[in-house]
């Protein structure tokens, strides 16, 4: 019980996927906009890494070594379609929001690294624990980051208006601010952890 | 080892094209609802109305551009408005799409932004700027052809703060859908006027002489011959 | 001999020479800055003395309480990076779009890498461009010279010869230049822009007073100078619809200011002569390049901050060689 705790916390703040392990940039940086759409991104990989954890843990036996990268990358690819399908379908307006990103989760290095390092090694249970984890942990970093890129760059969180928009930093929802914003986000978090 | 990498993309493939059949029908209608949106968002007055839009009518203006519209039509065929897909490739960044909706008398109903690539905070406001309204920025309401003030003339708009160059592309775009529709209603009534006329000439025995003209919305009929039949 | 230790440059000076060397730039400036309070009035006095303020202000609290050091304002460095960043502004901008500018230019200019001397990019053109970005229409309306010197935030604005030059190379029509009255961007007299952008030659005095007091070298100043005379002239010359002529490039915009005062910071520029001379060089190729086919009208801070991420590279591999150093086989 206490190691399954600990996979699942591992990946909300010790091994934190954006700020510690500092893997999936390119989402990060282009999706968190918003908050809405940080949390969307967040909460999407968080299914297919859940999804593909599975599987390949369940797969690990049976995968031969030689083309355990081609075939976590088909595993990889077939849930991040399904996801893609499922959005275009019934959540259209979210999925014209996140656009290429989408598609891009297959080479979210949060996915295949967690699907090498951890799922080809351990059981299915663990295994969907640490998918779930290191899910939320990115959720909650895009989230923050995105409540933090759309306050000051729109004054609205989650689209409610909280500072008149003209006080906006228009820098915030653009690729600069972006980085100065997750780069601020990650002193901080250090600069508590000690 | 072929086999197993076989097997998984077996039972991938299996599982993507059962995902793929059943979500097919809704990513279709989500794709109509879309298009449809497009310009029905233009022309807000028609929002409650049982309209529908009729085929895409390419127009071609007198520099080879073309412009597509789509007449918006009541249950009788009646002519309620227009969407027009409108463009204008001298923004300050590139190319400036527009869908812009007028009603019968070539009146701005409304407009919406489908591709720009301005500077954000600068030009990139057109996406709301010109139907904001206040200081003479909207473009709501108005008619013909339009300039920024900077560039005199009756109709003149208040370009975005700093942002003259994409303002005026903008209006550029725009009245370049007015000319389409006006292009677009005169050769409609050229049509209307040809089939008058055969209609006429089938009637009327002398036929050689009939000719038939437009004024002031009642159509004269003018004999070249002898008599004028009115 | 073993216990002296010699790490490579940049070498922390002790205050003394910092601060001597901020003076002069500072006494360099004034009378651009005077003339600038003539023709812009209050908002000029106002918004350079809330820039200098809240550098100053910023640069203690940062130092005090969050790097918990030292706080060295004393040595003019504040100073200076505020009058700077005011001369980079348009003399109406309101006192909290300047006060988030210092905290910026100071906070993640420079404190976030360690204080003067670790910063490779420039300031108060990182503050500078951070507001062109995130307040673009405030930060391109500039007001009238002399419209109204009492008033502030009010005044009639209009637009620079950057923007009329903007406008002919987006029309491929040359007519719009004439609007540009060249001579008096020479002097500096009844010209829209920010407030140093006004005086070609009174920025120059000051530039003849740093060079005579050998606060800066000739290499950056002159190489960022003829390679903008050079490029834009090539553009002019050859006969590229729009273009303006070289020397209206020399005299609008930031080009004079920038090139004297802020691509010789000796932070973030490079420490050899021939480090310096492909340093102005690229400078003022980025700035014809970006002023001609760029979104921006002004390319010069955008060029210097390119140039500044540059310079560890220059440093590299422009050092000289030492007394006796073969090249290895």
């Amino acid at each position: 019980m206490g190691k399954a705790l600990n996979t699942f916390t591992n990946g909300l703040l010790r091994e934190n996927p954006t700020i510690v392990l500092v893997l999936g940039m390119c989402p990060t940086l282009a999706t968190t906009t918003s908050a809405i759409n940080g949390m969307s991104m967040g909460l999407a990989t968080t299914f297919v890494l859940l999804c593909s954890n599975v599987v390949i843990s369940a797969l690990r036996n049976l995968i031969p070594d030689k083309v355990h990268i081609p075939a976590y990358i088909v595993v990889i690819a077939s849930f991040v379609t399904i996801l893609q399908l499922v959005m275009q379908a019934y959540l259209p307006g979210l999925y014209a929001s996140l656009g290429l990103f989408i598609p891009l989760i297959v080479v979210n290095c949060i996915v295949l690294g967690r699907a090498e390092a951890f799922a080809a090694k351990n059981g299915v249970g663990l295994s969907a624990l640490d998918g779930l984890g290191m899910g939320f942990g990115f959720t909650i970093s895009l989230t923050i980051l995105g409540i933090v890129r759309e306050f000051l760059g729109t004054g609205k969180i989650f689209d409610l208006a909280i500072m008149p928009e003209e006080c906006g930093m228009l820098v915030f929802v653009l690729a600069p601010g972006a980085f100065i914003a997750l780069a601020l986000l990650m002193a901080l978090v250090n600069s508590l952890k000690k | 080892m072929a086999l197993s990498l076989t097997i998984i993309a077996l039972v991938a493939a299996g599982a993507l094209a059962g995902i793929y059949v059943l979500t097919k029908g809704p990513i279709e209608a989500t794709n109509e609802a879309n298009k449809l949106k497009a310009k029905t968002e233009v022309l807000p007055a028609l929002q409650d109305k049982d309209i529908h839009f009729a085929d895409a009518d390419t127009v071609v203006l007198e520099n080879e551009e073309k412009i597509v519209l789509y007449r918006a039509l009541d249950a009788d065929g009646n002519l309620l408005g227009t969407a027009v897909e409108t463009f204008d490739k001298e923004g300050f960044n590139g190319l400036i799409k527009l869908m812009v909706g007028f009603d019968a008398d070539g009146v701005i109903q409304g407009y919406s932004v489908l591709e720009q690539q301005e500077t954000p905070g600068l030009g990139a406001n057109m996406v709301k700027w010109f139907k904001t309204d206040k200081n003479n920025q909207s473009i709501i309401g108005r008619k013909g052809e339009l300039r920024v003030k900077k560039d005199g003339g009756d109709a003149d708009v208040d370009a975005i703060t700093a942002a003259t160059i994409s303002s005026r592309a903008f209006l550029r775009a725009v009245n370049r859908a007015s000319k389409a529709i006006e292009q677009n209603n005169s050769s409609s009534a050229q049509d209307v006027l040809e089939v008058v006329q055969t209609a006429l000439t089938e009637v009327v025995e002398d036929a050689a002489g009939v000719k038939v003209e437009a004024a002031d919305d009642t159509l004269k009929v003018v004999q070249i011959k002898d008599t004028v039949i009115n | 001999m073993e216990n002296l230790i010699v790490s490579p440059a940049p070498h922390a000076h002790s205050n003394d020479s910092v601060r001597k060397n901020m003076l002069n730039v500072i006494i360099a400036l004034l009378p651009a800055y005077v003339l600038s309070i003539v023709a812009f009035g209050w908002g000029a006095l106002i918004v350079s003395a809330t820039s200098i303020a809240a550098c100053v202000l910023f640069e203690y609290l940062i130092a005090k309480y969050l790097l918990k050091q030292q706080p060295t304002i004393g040595d003019l460095s504040a100073v200076l990076t505020g009058l700077l960043l005011a001369f980079n502004l348009p003399s109406n901008l309101p006192i909290w779009i300047v006060i988030i500018g210092a905290l910026v230019a100071i906070g993640v200019g420079k404190m976030s890498f360690g204080g003067l001397g670790n910063n490779p990019f420039n300031p108060a053109l990182v503050g500078r461009v951070f507001l062109l970005i995130s307040f673009p229409a405030q930060m391109t309306t500039w007001p009238k010279p002399l419209g109204f010197a009492g008033k502030y935030l009010n005044a009639e604005t209009g637009a620079t010869p950057l923007a009329a030059m903007k406008e002919a190379l987006k029309a491929g029509d040359a007519s719009k230049l004439a609007e540009i009255d060249v001579w008096s961007t020479f002097t500096g007299w009844l010209e829209y822009g920010s407030m140093g952008e006004l005086s070609v030659i009174l920025l120059l005095i000051g530039g003849i007073y740093l060079l005579c007091t050998k606060t800066i070298t000739w290499h950056i100043p002159v190489s960022i100078l003829a390679s903008v005379f050079v490029f834009a002239g090539l553009l002019y010359w050859c006969g590229y619809q729009g273009a303006a002529a070289p020397w209206v490039h020399l005299c609008t915009g930031g080009v004079m200011l920038g090139a004297i005062f802020m691509a010789t910071d000796y932070v973030t520029s490079p420490m050899t002569p021939l480090g310096q001379i492909i340093y102005g060089i690229g400078i003022g190729l980025i700035v014809v390049v970006i002023r001609t086919w760029g979104s921006y009208p002004e390319g010069m801070s955008f060029a210097i901050l390119i140039m500044n991420a540059v310079v560890p590279l220059l440093n590299i591999y422009c050092r000289p060689k030492r007394f006796g150093e073969t090249k290895k086989a």
